[in-house]
């Protein structure tokens, strides 16, 4: 968690959201401080426009691909919450769970 | 009324950009849909949701080219009133009816739209009429002081893949402007409620989905109580169908919602679990606001009166649709919200009000 923190640092929201060179999947990446490849990738697409040549965009469907995004995420979610360590975690997040517990502090 | 035309690409997140532009007045001009698909051009719920958007103002004015690939709309004056729409099966009506929330408050009149189509489905940008109904319209009722006016009736339900449900929306209007909104304590849950529905399909069903989605909620709550919803005969449309809706509510006013629909051959506890797990998932994430109604509430931040108003998300509220809609109102607004990073790991997004008034009923 602790190195996420620091990656997320590195890249303030402010200036991702509003940068229009990048698309939001990439400022989204970006501010998660994940790998800057995908961006790169994007632009080989973009600027080619031969004739003949097929875009990958437009290979994939995105229903498809929306439908495929889902089922994984789906199964990420229910593989998630069958663990014991999540479900403890989450008790703080409910007024019966104790506050002490994880030293939290109540307002 | 002669404004600078605004510009996108692209047909993704729609429904939200010509609401924008319908409240700020601006023509925009929406080019390169699917332009590189087999299949290119407007979908027929994206026409239908360009009609509906016609039927509630005066004076709108859509021209689509004749591929389908590009269009311009130049929006006229909000005025509401009776408006009776069908939307096609393919999206559920949520998608329509969610992005005109706050429209309707800046109407000329009161509303009455009533909306024939799925009432549910999975798709995760449509808003099922149940997490609307009991999630997101007392959120925005409370922040906005409005009352009961604002109102949602499930007069039909309908399950894909032939719809057939009918909904009544009610909305009224606000006398100038929207309140200042400060949500900074989302609070912690105190109860959970629940709709189970189903539609042509043994009541015994619904009875199943709640039971498991009792047994993954029960350990942290006592307090878990869902409704169940049998439609039969005429009180819904031709498919068969069922479907749980599923409203975390916390101590501070805050709500969660998860929903999630009966897809052929799935055993309904799977839809209990499956959805129940996804309520987690999103008290997880915390914030103030859940995915549902951030775009109604951080519209209303948008528009309330000159004040500082202040809202705290969940770090994984921050998605692309966020950036796209941030982005749609900075092009349209001319406004940016501003971001603090806190240390519990959520957001605190803050923007100054426009001050909107609603002129369209000054004109009245």
């Amino acid at each position: 968690a602790q190195r996420l923190v620091q990656a997320r640092r590195r890249v303030d929201l402010q200036r991702v959201v509003y940068d229009l060179s990048l698309n939001p999947e990439e400022a989204i990446s970006r501010w998660n401080g994940e790998g800057e490849m995908g961006a790169e990738d994007a632009e080989e697409d973009n600027d080619d426009d031969d004739f003949f040549r097929v875009t990958k965009k437009g290979s994939t469907d995105p229903t498809l691909e929306r439908k495929r995004v889902a089922e994984e995420y789906k199964k990420h979610i229910l593989e998630k919450w069958s663990k014991e360590e999540n479900l403890q975690r989450l008790q703080s997040k409910f007024i019966t769970g104790s506050l002490l517990q994880d030293g939290e502090a109540d307002t | 009324m002669s404004q600078v035309q605004v510009r996108f690409r692209g047909c993704e997140h729609l429904t939200h950009r010509l609401a924008l532009a319908t409240l700020s007045g601006t023509p925009v001009r929406v080019e390169g849909i699917r332009s590189d698909s087999v299949d290119p051009g407007l979908r027929d719920y994206e026409v239908s949701y360009l009609r509906l958007l016609e039927k509630l103002t005066n004076g709108s004015v859509i021209e689509i080219s004749y591929t389908g690939t590009s269009f311009v709309y130049r929006p006229g004056t909000i005025t509401g009133g009776r408006v009776e729409h069908d939307c096609p099966t393919g999206r559920a009506v949520g998608y329509f009816l969610e992005p005109l929330l706050l429209l309707c408050l800046f109407a000329k009149t009161p509303t009455s739209l009533t909306l024939r189509g799925v009432t549910a489905s999975n798709e995760p940008s449509d808003v099922g009429v149940d997490v609307l109904r009991t999630s997101v319209l007392p959120f925005l009722k409370k922040q906005y002081n409005l009352g009961d006016e604002l109102e949602l009736r499930i007069l039909k339900r309908g399950a894909e893949p032939d719809g057939g449900g009918e909904i009544n929306f009610l909305c009224p209007v606000v006398k100038t402007s929207l309140p200042t909104i400060r949500l900074t304590d989302p609070g912690r849950v105190f109860r959970i409620r629940g709709i189970a529905s189903s539609t042509r399909i043994s009541p015994a069903t619904v009875n199943r989905i709640v039971e498991s989605a009792r047994g993954v909620l029960n350990r942290f709550i006592p307090d878990v109580f869902i409704y169940t919803d049998v439609r039969r005969g005429d009180e819904c449309g031709k498919s068969p169908g069922f479907s749980l809706a599923l409203v975390a509510e916390t101590n501070r006013g805050c709500s969660y919602a998860a929903q999630q629909c009966g897809e052929a051959g799935q055993a309904p506890e799977d839809v209990g679990e499956l959805c129940a797990k996804q309520l987690l998932q999103v008290i997880e994430m915390g914030g103030c606001v859940d995915h549902f109604t951030q775009p109604s509430i951080l519209t209303g931040m948008l528009l309330s009166s000159e004040d500082v108003n202040q809202i705290v998300i969940g770090h994984d509220n921050i998605t692309s649709q966020l950036v796209v809609f941030l982005r749609d109102v900075k092009a349209l607004f001319g406004r940016e919200y501003r971001f603090k990073e806190l240390d519990t790991g959520h957001i605190e997004m803050t923007c100054l009000g426009k001050g909107y008034l609603n002129v369209n009923r000054r004109l009245q």
